[in-house]
Formats: structure tokens, C-alpha cells, sequence
């Protein structure tokens, strides 16, 4: 047995299902490895959506995402999601072709050192030296991938290593890595700010679903009673609707979530990193409060704002330790949820509302998968969520493309859901090759392009902050998102008039096939509220529909 | 503001350079180094001497989350 077989049986061995990639010179062994094993190969038309489609797949599925590329382009092109799954702590393993170890370094055809380059966007990496590593290699990456704070680890695996003939798939060595337990002696520390707080906000983050704490999460916020607001990956966390959530914080966050944290006297911090686009500035972030802040990374513990209680360790027995009634019964009244008018100015279709229906509309088993820009931070603000597989987005990295390969790969994690593409005619255009993609294992993904014919969040932005001075934002000469559509086999349909909004999100999410939605909304329709740049987050920019 | 940190990593593929990398990414310029490899010829010893205006705890928990970082230890 060579070297690809010998990884392609480690992976097995992970228990993976489906690797995401496109094949090239120095990743050939492994294709023919691949050619009739187990496990299920899905091309795409970019190395970029390989790695998204496998970040989707992870976010939704709980498991390692997996992807292969050829060395040189081939490998550069996984960056970008290498450095999404990095900032987002996503659990991928990205495979690449490398040419033979006699030309490592010599400026071979196809060869870059993506070693060198993605260092500072992976957990871990490595570089393959013999087939016999394999097992212990793959075996170890997985384990780095998912265990702690998870991430993207690379495997670079010269062609020669692939092809090197070894007797047998040897046995595997890796190390396993336990969480820490939280300080026993700090919990006690916490319990006591908790309990003598009289304006208490719990500030939760992406590390909860990471941590799969979501049911004790909901526990101890439902114990204590305290007021949750949430950052963008902490969506769903905590049911939308529910009373207690008082929305997403941030730029683009609601106003209740900001005034309750701006005015708080405690901040419970869970798996969250104080994120600039979630704090504004920083130094006037919610300026009152002492801070509990609880993350399995102690690196993120007092790197942006230093707490009064660090809680280093494992999320689920923290939260089972602090569940306790807090006193709060006036506070709890201050913080309620604000209200939104969905009427729009106009007849046209308006992007708050059309989200909003989209989701409510989706039922329980969905996923919706963002783009990245003014349609992200509309789902975020106004989409319904019950639990946090039913919202991907690109938090950290904001990687525009991401939305479709993502629900490519939420699809292969769980065929039987309602997966939807959210986009911009921005985004969409980053990876709309990935169209073939849908169409050629007909996979039932909805996409929704939300047309402004603008980069519509740049704009916003040129409009407020710039003088109105609009600098290459015009995408009025994008190709007809239908038509192109249909040339694929895909059925798609225009939506212009709010009226209709009902009826297309009906026959949208009915169709038992691929569609597209081309929705056209105003080209000046503008995210609110806004906290501009360098400001608290209560100095909020509100527009015209509160 | 000038630091020293001692640092045990085992001997892997491109180690001192994930570690040299995670030092100047976090704000940290390093002005002296010496590195010395262990008898048993599986980790090397580093000493830098650094420069920053940041606080030290923060990079030493970023060294640490380093796979090939075994001790950390700032003066």
C-alpha cells in the first residue's frame, strides 16, 4: 500500500465521510486513492470553496471539515478559508499536494511553501516526511483540529511520500488533549460578583456552540435570569424570541443589547474575545462593569479588557457551578427587547422584512448560510434562530463568497435540511462558479440574492462617513443572477415588489430543487442602527425604521 | 519595554519559526535570541530578549497555545 492509501485510510479511520476538493500534479496519488474508497469525494470548481464547503460542513455537523488541494495555487487558493475556519475557530483539516521532498525548496513547478504561508493562520501544521507518519499525523491533526479551542490544521504531504510503498496502513500514536478544569477557587470569585451585581449582562459567544454547551448555556442563563446579548457567532445560543435575548451587540447590534451592556454593572463574558466589532471603543465599553470572563482559551482572557474574574477551562462545568438566582427583578424590567417597524418607506421589497419572513417561514430543520455585508448584518438583526446550526456566517474574517460553498457544505453535513444561500450581488460574484457545484449533485440549496447593484455595506459607509463620495461600489453590471442560473438547469425567479415578498418566500423554500431568488431592493437601503467608528456602542446611528 | 522570555519547544518541522512568527504577529520585536538545542537532541531552549509597549502575560498564553511549546517562562 502507498502513502494515499494509507491516509485515505486514516481519514477513514476519523471517521470521515465527505472530503471537499479539486484535483492536481502533486495531489494525484491521493485522488487515486480516493478513486472507489468509502469515503465520498465532492469536486468544486475552486480550491476557495473547498475549504469554505468543509468549514460549512464542520459549523453544522460538529465534526472535522476536511479538504484537499494540489500544491502551489492550489494550495494558495485554501488560504482564505484556512483563515476563516482560523478566526471563526472552526475544526478543519486542509490536505495539500506538495512536490516530491528531493524538490522541496528549489523553486519547483507548482511548489510554495504553504507551510510558511499559513503559519500564522493554523493551529498546527505539518509537513510529511514518510508514509509511515501518516497515521500518527492524520490522527493528531484531527485531534488538534477539535479538541480545546478548535481550528485549522494543514497537512502538506510531498508526492513522493504519497506514492512510497509501505507494507502495511501502521499502527497510530497521537497524543489526546483534555480540557482543564475551571479554578475552583475563581468560580467562588464569580459566584460572589453575581450575586451582589445589581445590573448583570451575560455576553455570549461562538465559543458556547464550539463547546456544544448550548443546553447548559441555556440553563444557567434561564437560572439566573440576567439580560443575554450575543455577538455575531453567539447567534442562536439562546432562542431569538426569547425575552431574555436581547439581540446581538455591536456595530450592528440591536439598541437594547447595546444600552444593556453600556449600563451594566457586571458582564458574564462567555466564549467571546471582546471583538472589535462587537466592543466599539473600547476603552468607553460598557464603562460601569466589572467583568466575568469565561473562555477555553486563556489567551483571550484579558487580551482586549482585562476581568475581575478570569475563568479559564471547560465552559459546561463553569455554567453548571454558576446557575444561581440573581436578585435582579428591576433591572430585568429596564432590559427589555425593542420593537421594529417593518413598514418601509417604499412598495419595494425590504430587506429586514423579506429575512425576517424567510426564516420564520423556514421552520425548525434549517440552515441559513450569509454572505458577507448589509444582507449578513440583516439576518443577523431580524432573522429567527432557535439554535446556532441554523445561522453560518463568516464572523471573524468577513469572507465575502463564503455563503454558497458553505451551504454546499451544510448540505453534505445534514442532507435533509433546508439549507439557504443568503447573499449580496457582492458576494455571490466570489464564488458563483460554485453554481455548477449545486447542479451537478443537484443538491437542493435556495439562494437568495439580495440586489442592491452596489457593494451595498461600503457604500453605507461612503455615504456616512466619506461625503457621499462613492468610489467603485457601482455592480450595476453584474450578469442577470436568473439566466445564468437556468443555464445550469436551476430555476430561479425575480422578486420586485414587497407585496410578493409572501409568495416567493412560499414557492422558495416549497421547491424540492435548487432555486435562486434574485430579490431587487433599494440601492440606498441602509443597515441600522450603526455605532460609527471609534465610538461606544450607545452612540448609536438608528435611520429612518425605528 | 524590555523582556525576557525562556521558552522549551519540541524539535519539529518549522518550530522556531511558528514561534518567532507568534512573537512579532503579537506586537513583540525580537532584539536578542539564544537558542540551544537539549542533550537528548528533542527540544530546544530559547531565550529572547524583547521590546514592546504590550503587557507579557498576553503573549506568554499565546506562546503556550503553541503545539510545540512545552514551558514558557517570562522575566
Amino acid at each position: 500500500m502507498n502513502g494515499a492509501k494509507v491516509l485515505i485510510d486514516a481519514l477513514e479511520r476519523e471517521g470521515v465521510d465527505v472530503v471537499f476538493g479539486y484535483p492536481g500534479g502533486a495531489i494525484m496519488p491521493v485522488y487515486d486513492a480516493l478513486y472507489g474508497a468509502k469515503v465520498k469525494h465532492v469536486l468544486v470548481r475552486h480550491e476557495q470553496a473547498a475549504v469554505l464547503a468543509a468549514d460549512g460542513y464542520a459549523r453544522v455537523s460538529g465534526r472535522v471539515g476536511v479538504c484537499l488541494a494540489t500544491s502551489g495555487p492550489g494550495a494558495t487558493n485554501l488560504v482564505t478559508g484556512i483563515a476563516n475556519a482560523h478566526l471563526d475557530s472552526i475544526p478543519l483539516v486542509a490536505i495539500t499536494g506538495q512536490v516530491p521532498t528531493s524538490a522541496l525548496g528549489t523553486d519547483a513547478f507548482q511548489e510554495v511553501d504553504i507551510i510558511g504561508i499559513t503559519l500564522p493562520i493554523v493551529k498546527h501544521s505539518f509537513l510529511v516526511r514518510s508514509a509511515a507518519e501518516l497515521p500518527a499525523t492524520v490522527c493528531e491533526a484531527f485531534d488538534l483540529a477539535r479538541s480545546g479551542r478548535p481550528g485549522p490544521v494543514l497537512i502538506d504531504l510531498p508526492k513522493d511520500v504519497a506514492s512510497e510503498e509501505v507494507a502495511a496502513s501502521p499502527a497510530r500514536h497521537c497524543r489526546r488533549h483534555d480540557l482543564p478544569a475551571p479554578d475552583s477557587r475563581k468560580l467562588e470569585r464569580a459566584l460572589g460578583l453575581m450575586k451582589s451585581s445589581r445590573r448583570p449582562v451575560i455576553y455570549a459567544g461562538g465559543g458556547i456552540v464550539l463547546a456544544q454547551a448550548v443546553d447548559v448555556f441555556r440553563r444557567f442563563a434561564a437560572t439566573t435570569g440576567a439580560p443575554v446579548v450575543t455577538t455575531l457567532k453567539g447567534i442562536g445560543v439562546l432562542r431569538t424570541e426569547d425575552e431574555q435575548n436581547l439581540g446581538m451587540i455591536g456595530m450592528h447590534g440591536s439598541a437594547a443589547a447595546n444600552h444593556a451592556v453600556q449600563g451594566s454593572d457586571l458582564l458574564i463574558a462567555v466564549g467571546v474575545r471582546f471583538d472589535d466589532r462587537a466592543t466599539g471603543k473600547l476603552s468607553e465599553f460598557a464603562p460601569h462593569a466589572k467583568v466575568i470572563h469565561l473562555d477555553i482559551d486563556g489567551a483571550e482572557v484579558g487580551k482586549r479588557r482585562a476581568p475581575e474574574v478570569g475563568l479559564v477551562g471547560a465552559i459546561e462545568p463553569a455554567l453548571d457551578h454558576l446557575a444561581v438566582r440573581l436578585d435582579i427583578d428591576p433591572w430585568q424590567r429596564m432590559c427589555t427587547r425593542e420593537a421594529w417597524s417593518y413598514e418601509p418607506p417604499t412598495d419595494g421589497v425590504y430587506g429586514p422584512r423579506l429575512l425576517k419572513k424567510l426564516t420564520e417561514a423556514a421552520g425548525e430543520h434549517f440552515t441559513v448560510c450569509c454572505d458577507v455585508g448589509q444582507h449578513q448584518m440583516w439576518v443577523a438583526q431580524h432573522g429567527r434562530f432557535t439554535q446556532p446550526e441554523q445561522h453560518l456566517t463568516s464572523g471573524g474574517l468577513g469572507t465575502m463568497g463564503y455563503g454558497l460553498p458553505a451551504a454546499i457544505g451544510a448540505h453534505f453535513a445534514d442532507p435533509a435540511r433546508q439549507v439557504i444561500n443568503v447573499t449580496g450581488d457582492g458576494s455571490i460574484m466570489m464564488n458563483f462558479q460554485e453554481l455548477v457545484t449545486v447542479a451537478r449533485y443537484r443538491l437542493p440549496i435556495k439562494i437568495v440574492v439580495m440586489d442592491n447593484q452596489s457593494l451595498g455595506l461600503v457604500r453605507q459607509w461612503q455615504e456616512l462617513f466619506f461625503d457621499e463620495r462613492y468610489s467603485e461600489v457601482d455592480l450595476s453590471d453584474n450578469p442577470d443572477f436568473v439566466r445564468v442560473a437556468e443555464s445550469l438547469g436551476i430555476a430561479g425567479a425575480t422578486l420586485e415588489r414587497g407585496s410578493d415578498e409572501d409568495d416567493a418566500v412560499e414557492a422558495l423554500l416549497a421547491a424540492t430543487e435548487a432555486r435562486i431568488l434574485h430579490v431587487r431592493i433599494d440601492r440606498k437601503a441602509n443597515v441600522w442602527p450603526l455605532v460609527p467608528p471609534n465610538r461606544a456602542n450607545d452612540d448609536m446611528l438608528v435611520g429612518a425604521h425605528r | 519595554m524590555t523582556v525576557t522570555l525562556s521558552i522549551t519547544l519540541e524539535r519539529r518541522e518549522r518550530c522556531f519559526e511558528r514561534l518567532t512568527g507568534a512573537i512579532g504577529r503579537r506586537g513583540f520585536e525580537v532584539v536578542g535570541a539564544n537558542v540551544r538545542l537539549s542533550d537528548d537532541g528533542e527540544h530546544l531552549h530559547v531565550r529572547f530578549t524583547l521590546e514592546s509597549d504590550r503587557a507579557v502575560e498576553s503573549l506568554v498564553r499565546h506562546v503556550s497555545n503553541l503545539h510545540d511549546v512545552t514551558q514558557v517562562v517570562a522575566r
